[in-house]
C-alpha cells in the first residue's frame, strides 16, 4: 500500500498513467507471496464509461440473443451511446457448443461492436431464472460504451485431463497477454472438467501474474466466442469449446471483493455473505458509484437461493451497488478472483465480484 | 523389598530412560510420538491417571490388513509405553471398496482389542489408525446406512431437487437426534459417504439437532466412501445392511476441545495451503490453553508434516484427506464445504 501511495504521488493529474501504475503495483503484489495482501482497488481517474445490460429468458438461443441485445441497445440509445465492447453470457439450456458461433455472430451483427462471450454457466443473474420453470434459460448481454477497449486471448478445445497438460494450456493462453498493458482487468471464461482449479491456479501462478483477474469456469462442453474469430483445438480442428481471457482496458477504478461460503446450504448466511462482499467493494470505491459489476457465484449458492427466492442474492447485490447498476455474470462450477482480504482466491463455493467505476456523473438517477 | 532388588529396579529404570533397556524399542518413524512417552520425567502422568491420551500409527503396506496391523501396532506401542489402556480405535484409509474397509476394520479391532470405527474414502494418503484412551473417556458411535439423498446431476428437475434437499437435511437431523445434545467439552466427529452441497445439507441438519455447544468436526469421503462401525453394518432406509453410510463418533469425558475451520484461498498452491493450515492449527492450540494438546485432528489441508512445526513433535496428528470438510468455529457456527482445513485440538479438561 505504501508503494501504491508513493507511485500515486508522482503521477497526479494523469488518470491513465495513474491506472497503469496502479496495475503494476497490483502486479508486484500478486507476484509476491500469497500472504501479501493485494491493493484493495486499482485506482483510476474520471473516465467516460457507460454500461447497460439486456436479458432474455427465451429458450431458443438465437431468439434469446436477439431479444437481450436489442434490450441492451435500446437502453444505450436512450443515452445516445453506442457500444464499444459487447459481452454476453448464456445459460445454454438446450444450446450446445456448436450453437456458440451462431449466437455470438447474431449478437455481434446487431450490436455492430466487438463481441465476446461464453455459453454454459448454470445460471445468469437476471430478473427471472431457473426456479420459475424447470431449466429456464438465461441470456445476458452487456454493452460498454465510452473509454473502454477489449483484447481477447483464446484457446480452442476442452481442457486436458492430466495436470501437465493443464499447465501447458494455461501457459499458452497467458503468453498471449501483453505484459506492458495498463489499467486492465482480465475476465476469464472457460469450460473445464475436474482440473479447473489446477488450470486457474497455473494461469495465475506462472503466467498472468500482473493482471487482476476474475473468472468463471463451467462444464467441459461450454463454448466461448471471440468476436467471430474461429477457434481450433491444439490439433488444428475447429472447436467451439475453449478458454477466453478478455483484457478490458479502461482507466477506471476497480474494486475486488469475494468470500468463500461458510455453509452453502444455509440461505441466511449465503445472503449475508453477499452483503459482506458487496459492502467491501463499495468501501474500496470510496463513495464512487460503480458503473458495472462483474459477479460470479457458485452453483451451490445459486441452488440454495433459487429454491428459496430466486431473486434474493441479486437483490442484495443491487441494494449495495444501486438498483440500475448492471450486474454481469452468473453461477458456475469454479470461481476465481481477489477476495475481500486481498488474496488471490480460486475454487468452488465462492462469490467473487469486481465493481468498476468510471467516476463521471451518471446520466440517470440511481 | 530387599535392597538388592531396589538397586536393580532403579538401574533398570535408568537404563530404560536412556533407551537401552530391554523391551524399549524406539518408535517406528511412521508413528506419532506419544505425549506421555516424550516427557516421562516432566509430566505428572505417573502420579495420576490421564484423562485423555491418543496415539496415531500409519501403515505403508500395500495389503490393507497388513497395513492396519502395522499402524495399530505402532499406536498400541505408544499406549503401552504410557501405561494407558485404549478405549476405542478410529481408522481412515484410501480405498472405496467394502471388502477393503471391512478387512481394515476387522484387523484393527483384533489387534487393538477395542471398539473400532473408520472410513475408507477417496483422497491421497495410506492408512492411519488413531487410538483413544483415558480415564472416563466415552466414545459412542451412531451410524446410518446408505448414501444421503442427492440428485443425479445438474439436469435434475427443480421439484425433485427441492424434495431431495429436504430429505437430506432430515437425514442429518435423524442422526443428530440419535447423538443427542452433547455437553460442552464433548466432541462429535462425522464421517461418511457424502459430498458437495449434500454434505452441507446433511451436516446442517445434524448440527441443528446436536446443538451448538460441543464442536462438530468431520469430513466427507465422497459418494463411494464406506464406513465401518465396530463390525456392525449400518442399516439403510429399507432396513438392509449397507456399508456406505454416515457415522458420528461422540467423545465425552474430561476433555477440552477447540476447533477451527479455515477456507483455503487457493487449494492448488501448496505454499498457501501450508500457511493457512498452520494458521488454523495455531488458532486451535491457542484456544485450547491452558490445557495441553494431546491430539490434533486435521481434516483436509496439506500434509500433516506442515503442521508439525506448530504442534511440536509430541502431539499426535491424525490427518484425514477427504473431499469435503465440516467444522464449527469458536462461536458454534457450522462451516462446511470443500477446499478447507478443519483443525481440532483435544486435551485434558484440566490444565497442567
Amino acid at each position: 500500500m505504501t508503494r501504491a501511495k508513493k507511485a500515486s504521488a508522482c503521477i497526479v493529474g494523469s488518470p491513465a498513467l495513474e491506472a497503469c501504475v496502479a496495475a503494476l503495483v497490483t502486479a508486484s503484489a500478486l507476484a509476491a507471496a500469497d500472504s501479501t495482501p493485494l491493493p484493495r482497488g486499482v485506482a483510476g481517474g474520471k473516465t467516460d464509461l457507460v454500461a447497460e445490460i439486456g436479458y432474455s429468458t427465451k429458450r431458443e438461443p438465437l431468439a434469446a440473443a436477439e431479444q437481450a441485445t436489442r434490450s441492451m441497445l435500446s437502453k444505450l440509445k436512450a443515452g445516445r451511446r453506442r457500444p464499444a465492447v459487447v459481452l454476453f453470457l448464456e445459460r445454454t439450456g438446450r444450446a450446445k457448443a456448436a450453437d456458440g458461433p451462431r449466437v455470438g455472430d447474431r449478437v455481434k451483427q446487431l450490436a455492430a461492436a466487438p463481441t465476446y462471450g461464453s455459453g454454459g454457466p448454470t445460471g445468469t443473474w437476471g430478473p427471472t431464472w431457473w426456479a420459475k420453470q424447470d431449466r429456464e434459460a438465461g441470456f445476458q448481454v452487456l454493452g460498454l460504451a465510452g473509454e473502454v477497449t477489449a483484447r481477447a486471448h483464446v484457446a480452442g478445445g476442452a481442457l486436458p485431463a492430466e495436470p501437465g497438460g493443464l499447465r501447458d494450456r494455461a501457459e499458452a493462453l497467458g503468453r498471449q497477454v501483453d505484459p506492458s498493458g495498463g489499467g486492465r482487468l482480465g475476465l476469464l471464461f472457460c469450460g473445464a472438467g475436474s482440473g479447473a482449479g489446477e488450470y486457474l491456479s497455473a494461469l495465475r501462478r506462472s503466467v498472468v501474474t500482473d493482471v487482476p483477474l476474475i473468472g468463471a469456469v463451467g462444464e467441459p462442453g461450454d463454448y466461448v466466442y471471440a468476436d467471430g474469430r474461429p477457434l481450433t483445438d491444439p490439433a488444428g480442428k475447429p472447436a467451439a469449446a475453449g478458454q477466453l481471457l478478455l483484457m478490458l482496458e479502461a482507466p477506471v477504478k476497480v474494486a475486488f471483493a469475494g468470500i468463500v461460503s461458510r455453509n452453502e446450504a444455509d440461505a441466511p448466511s449465503v445472503l449475508a455473505e453477499a452483503d459482506l462482499a458487496s459492502g467491501h467493494a463499495m468501501k474500496q470505491l470510496a463513495g464512487r458509484p460503480p458503473d458495472v459489476v462483474f459477479a460470479f457465484s457458485s452453483v451451490g449458492r445459486f441452488r440454495t437461493c433459487s429454491l428459496n427466492d430466486p431473486r434474493k442474492e441479486l437483490a442484495r447485490l443491487q441494494a449495495a451497488f444501486g438498483r440500475v447498476v448492471p450486474v454481469f455474470g452468473g453461477f458456475c462450477r469454479f470461481q476465481m478472483g481477489v477476495d475481500s482480504a486481498g488474496r488471490f482466491s480460486v475454487g468452488r463455493e465462492r462469490l467473487m465480484l469486481v465493481a468498476i467505476s468510471g467516476g463521471k456523473a451518471k446520466e440517470k438517477a440511481r | 523389598m530387599r535392597p538388592r532388588i531396589w538397586i536393580a529396579a532403579v538401574a533398570g529404570c535408568w537404563l530404560a530412560g536412556l533407551g537401552c533397556g530391554p523391551g524399549r524399542e524406539p518408535s517406528p518413524p511412521t508413528a506419532s510420538r506419544p505425549v506421555a512417552a516424550a516427557r516421562p520425567a516432566s509430566r505428572p502422568a505417573a502420579s495420576r491417571p490421564m484423562d485423555f491420551f491418543a496415539a496415531v500409527g500409519s501403515g505403508r503396506s500395500g495389503d490393507p490388513a497388513a497395513a492396519a496391523e502395522e499402524a495399530t501396532g505402532q499406536a498400541l506401542a505408544a499406549f503401552r509405553q504410557a501405561g494407558v489402556k485404549p478405549v476405542a480405535a478410529v481408522f481412515v484409509h484410501r480405498g472405496q471398496t467394502a471388502a477393503a474397509t471391512t478387512d481394515v476394520g476387522r484387523r484393527v479391532r483384533e489387534v487393538a482389542g477395542v471398539p473400532t470405527y473408520g472410513q475408507g474414502s477417496a483422497g491421497s494418503g495410506g492408512l492411519s489408525v488413531l487410538l483413544l484412551g483415558g480415564v472416563g473417556l466415552e466414545v459412542k458411535a451412531f451410524a446410518l446406512g446408505g448414501e444421503i439423498p442427492h440428485d443425479d446431476g445438474p439436469e435434475a428437475a427443480v421439484a425433485r431437487v427441492r424434495k431431495l434437499r429436504a430429505q437430506c437435511i432430515r437425514r442429518g437431523e435423524e442422526l443428530g437426534e440419535q447423538v443427542g445434545r452433547l455437553s460442552q467439552g464433548g466432541l462429535a466427529i462425522v464421517l461418511g459417504a457424502m459430498e458437495g452441497e449434500w454434505q452441507a445439507l446433511f451436516c446442517t441438519g445434524l448440527h441443528k439437532r446436536m446443538g451448538a455447544k460441543a464442536p462438530l468436526v468431520g469430513c466427507a469421503g465422497g459418494w463411494a466412501a464406506r464406513v465401518y462401525s465396530d463390525g456392525r453394518a449400518p442399516t439403510d432406509g429399507q432396513g438392509t445392511g449397507a456399508q456406505s453410510g454416515q457415522l458420528v463418533l461422540a467423545l465425552g469425558g474430561r476433555i477440552s476441545v477447540a476447533a477451527e475451520p479455515v477456507s483455503l484461498s487457493n487449494p492448488h498452491d501448496p505454499a498457501a495451503v501450508a500457511a493457512e493450515s498452520r494458521h488454523a492449527c495455531r488458532t486451535v492450540l491457542q484456544r485450547l490453553e491452558p490445557a495441553r494438546p494431546r491430539l490434533l485432528l486435521a481434516f483436509g489441508g496439506g500434509s500433516p508434516d506442515t503442521l508439525r512445526d506448530v504442534t511440536g513433535p509430541d502431539v499426535p496428528i491424525f490427518a484425514i484427506p477427504c473431499v469435503g470438510q465440516a467444522g464449527t468455529d469458536a462461536d458454534g457456527n457450522l462451516h462446511v464445504g470443500s477446499d478447507r482445513i478443519v483443525c481440532c485440538a483435544v486435551g485434558e479438561e484440566r490444565g497442567e
